[in-house]
């Protein structure tokens, strides 16, 4: 009796786990916090140039991948470690977890304000935290700065996600760098006061507030901002229909930009297929499937920004933030706890 | 060979906890760093935000799940079988999922997105997914009462009311306690459907400290107090089951006869009993459905078809894993190992009271000097250490109520007492381990944090693919993914009812 019950049961579990074998002698192994179609893609176009394998393990949160390599020490599996977020990769750095480049082909491809400095990780792909409003109730110069969101006059009007995602942490690292910490602390206060509600959802969800008319003004990631204009779904374009967008801080620092991108681990046992790879994401082929398929910002300068976006203008990015998110997002993260930012 | 069984239980028990003590190792080394960290001023208004929530949801939970046990066990109806039926359904939809369709259908409704995401709702949201916890135990309770009790009040000329406050409330108010800690539990250990419905637990101040502040150790020691209190909380399930029991056993039960409820009278009645049902279940299906079919692309499905696989192989060989250490766990207790033996196996029951996420970590710390991590092994360890108690104390309660003179007999006519366990006791219990490994395997199918932190190369699951595309906010392509969750679990559960586990159908009632 014992013997049928387990041989009927493990055998159920053995047909459905036969369709997951897989053997390949040229491989890459990447740790991936990026969850988007386009990486996908990319991976795939590779596999089908170079014959080497591309297999992946995608943890969306990036500490939680960062914690994953670091416990696996010389043991792990991962090549190359591909995450969202310029802090992460500067902490990825700081715990020694890369080894460097050495590939003159990224160095040519990719600015030097989106490498390490020490050559250990490059930038792949960039994405702009920009300002959506509500054309009919609000002037782009009313907008033209960040620190417009916290003005008096916005009271009731301001939509944002919850400071628990890394993208509102990062840009109060960034803050928080170029004008100190009282003055970020004053102005999420300001923000905070200024909340249509208290922040929830994604960065789409805040657009579809503007559009239901619960708030004026949103922060937002510039993909969603393009994925939806350039979205097949009629009622996507709907939503985009009285809403426009700014680039702020054009006048001084820039908009606040970050980067997605990759490194070779220390322990790498395939970092020649990583660098191969690597360099295939920064080649102009590569950068065209980031800007048409996720709708991020090119890294190379002779590859066009996603066109609905070009239809905007051409931002000023604040690069020089770029080095300061990794270093001051703890303080930053502090101060928006006590700034009552959700 | 009971010192073997205690070295077995013993080492099974200490690679049950060892993550636990994985955290606390790193949590303790956190207490003496210096650096920028969640205030406790802000902790503390997590803490009370995760009690009121818990109070919140497991009053609705208890009140869904009590009126329809109480319906379904006292009166006679026209569909009273099928709210059974649908009063267990909800075990099949992951919370966060009824969140997310619901929060996305009434925005495209036009519904502001302000007004949804709050404590109230989101109570409402864990009350219907969790009222199956509650219905099950405090059906069999008002099921079991004693007939000839009930009569004799009524011929002392109780009404209806006085009944149910001296006689049926009390009778069956261990079981209904037990379902709600059992939900409350799992309230405690949520993450998905609080973050998505922005409301701000204990959890997140488990993974603002890890994630927002790079501060792993506070995060860890925040997991384990966290884990300290789901602990309290399920060894106090188990006592109150264990006492219940006790109080029942003793007793020859005379089974009522169901009152009467006319059909028209019953609608009211009715229409509540179905609200867990309609709201976690069956509108979802609707509205993913309706999205499916508007899509009508047919590649949609090509992307589910893998990772269903995935999902179906991993759950069923854990499930596997599961109900042989259940079996292992019931046989030896039935060979009366003594009181510390039984301790230890209620101390590794403890798994379950582990948020997946918390869990992941220890196991991370645990697995990597091994190279494990990113290996099947990790991940079959760990839907083992979160789901054992459900294999175990499902084939437990089957196990109790076969009755010993079975065994005795069979000894008497010559079986050794392998024997008697393989062809007495298994046969009786074939029901029941078909249960437990489809219990397992629904809990498994739905389990997301733990797989996300240590799954391998290339390995994507159900629940995985719904949790990425609905973080990359397109919601809408959920739709497949999530279809195929709700069916495979409804599948499990229609089966499980099917087979009697949860002593629900009509045929499990008068075998007795």
């Amino acid at each position: 009796m014992l013997k049928r019950i387990i041989i009927s049961l493990l055998g159920s579990a053995v047909v459905s786990f036969a369709a997951h074998s897989e053997s390949s002698k040229k491989s890459l192994n990447i740790y991936t916090t990026r969850h988007y179609e386009a990486d996908v893609t990319l991976a795939k176009d590779f596999e089908k140039k170079t014959g080497i394998a591309v297999n992946i393990v995608q943890i969306k949160e990036p500490a939680q991948l960062l914690a994953r390599v670091l416990e696996e020490k010389n043991s792990t599996q991962a090549d190359l470690v591909i995450t969202t977020d310029v802090g992460n990769l500067w902490r990825a750095a700081e715990a020694g977890l890369f080894q460097p480049l050495a590939s003159e082909a990224i160095n040519k491809a990719v600015p030097a304000a989106l490498r390490d400095s020490n050559g250990l990780w490059t930038g792949l792909a960039m994405r702009v935290r920009l300002i959506a409003y509500n054309k009919e109730k609000v002037k782009p110069e009313q907008v033209a700065r960040l620190e417009d969101l916290a003005a008096p006059a916005l009271k009731g009007r301001v939509l944002v996600r919850s400071s628990n995602h890394v993208y509102n942490q990062s840009l109060a690292a960034t803050f928080l760098a170029a004008s100190g910490r009282d003055a970020l602390m004053t102005w999420s206060k300001g923000v905070t006061a200024n909340l249509a509600r208290k922040p929830q959802g994604g960065d789409t969800d805040q657009i579809k507030a503007i559009a239901a008319g619960e708030g004026d003004v949103a922060i937002v990631n510039s993909y969603y901002v393009a994925r939806l204009l350039d979205s097949k779904n009629s009622a996507d374009k709907e939503l985009m229909k009285n809403i426009s967008i700014v680039f702020p801080n054009q006048k001084d620092r820039g908009a606040h930009v970050n980067v997605s991108g990759g490194g070779i681990t220390r322990h790498a046992k395939n970092a020649a297929h990583a660098r191969q790879f690597l360099e295939y994401l920064v080649s102009k082929e590569g950068q065209e499937i980031f800007a048409s398929a996720s709708k991020e910002y090119p890294v190379r300068s002779d590859v066009a920004a996603p066109a609905v976006l070009k239809a905007y203008g051409e931002p000023k990015l604040d690069l020089k933030g770029l080095s300061a998110i990794g270093n001051f997002t703890p303080e930053a993260v502090k101060v928006l706890d006590e700034a009552g930012w959700r | 060979m009971k010192i073997f069984l205690q070295i077995f239980v013993f080492a099974l028990v200490a690679i049950f906890l060892a993550p636990v003590f994985a955290l606390l190792n790193e949590g303790v080394q956190s207490l003496v760093s210096e650096k920028a960290t969640l205030s406790s001023d802000l902790l503390s208004r997590y803490g009370l935000t995760s009690l009121l929530l818990l109070a919140g949801s497991v009053s609705g939970a208890v009140l869904f799940g009590t009126s329809a046990a109480y319906l379904c066990a006292r009166f006679d109806f026209r569909g009273r079988r099928l709210i059974q039926w649908l009063s267990i359904l909800p075990l099949g939809v992951p919370s966060y999922l009824v969140a997310y369709t619901w929060v996305d259908f009434l925005v495209d409704q036009g519904v502001p997105g302000g007004s949804l995401r709050n404590l109230p709702n989101t109570c409402f949201v864990f009350a219907v997914c969790l009222s199956p916890y509650v219905f099950l135990p405090s059906f069999s309770a008002f099921s079991a009462l004693s007939g000839s009790l009930l009569e004799s009040a009524k011929l002392l000329g109780k009404s209806q009311f006085e009944i149910f406050r001296l006689i049926e409330f009390p009778l069956a108010r261990a079981s209904m306690f037990a379902g709600g800690i059992l939900a409350g539990m799992e309230v405690l250990a949520d993450f998905g459907t609080v973050d998505f419905m922005a409301i701000d637990t204990w959890s997140k101040g488990i993974y603002r400290s890890w994630f927002g502040y790079g501060d792993r150790g506070r995060a860890s020691l925040l997991a384990v107090i966290l884990f300290l209190i789901s602990g309290t909380l399920l060894f106090w399930e188990t006592n109150v089951r264990a006492k219940n029991s006790l109080a029942r056993s003793g007793r020859s039960v005379s089974l009522h006869t169901r009152k009467k409820l006319p059909f028209i009278k019953s609608l009211p009645f009715l229409f509540f009993a179905l609200i867990p049902a309609l709201v976690s279940c069956v509108f979802p299906a609707l509205i993913l459905t309706q999205r499916v079919y508007s899509k009508s692309d047919p590649e949609q499905w090509a992307s589910v078809v893998s990772p269903a696989l995935t999902t179906l192989g991993m759950a069923s060989v854990s499930s596997v894993i599961v109900v042989v250490l259940g079996l292992a766990m019931v046989l030896i207790w039935r060979s009366n190992p003594g009181k510390f033996v039984r301790s230890l196996a209620r101390i590794g029951a403890l798994g379950y009271a582990l948020p997946g996420g918390v869990l992941g970590l220890g196991l991370l710390i645990l697995l990597a000097p091994f190279s494990l991590t990113g290996s099947v092994f990790g991940l079959l360890l760990a839907y083992c250490i979160r789901f054992a108690t459900i294999g175990t104390s499902t084939l437990e309660a089957a196990w109790l109520a076969i009755p010993r003179v079975y065994d005795e007999q069979a000894r008497l006519l010559g079986c050794t007492s392998w024997g008697v366990f393989n062809r007495v006791t298994l046969p009786l219990l074939q029901n029941s381990i078909a249960c437990a490994f489809i219990l397992t395997c629904i809990d498994i199918v739905k389990e997301l944090p733990a797989t996300m932190l240590l799954r391998p190369f290339n390995f994507e699951t159900l629940a995985i693919r719904t949790y990425n595309l609905a973080s990359d906010e397109r919601l809408s392509e959920t739709a497949p993914s999530s279809l195929a969750m709700i069916a495979l679990c409804m599948t499990g559960v229609f089966v499980a009812e099917k087979l009697g586990a949860f002593g629900v159908s009509e045929r499990s009632r008068s075998g007795k």
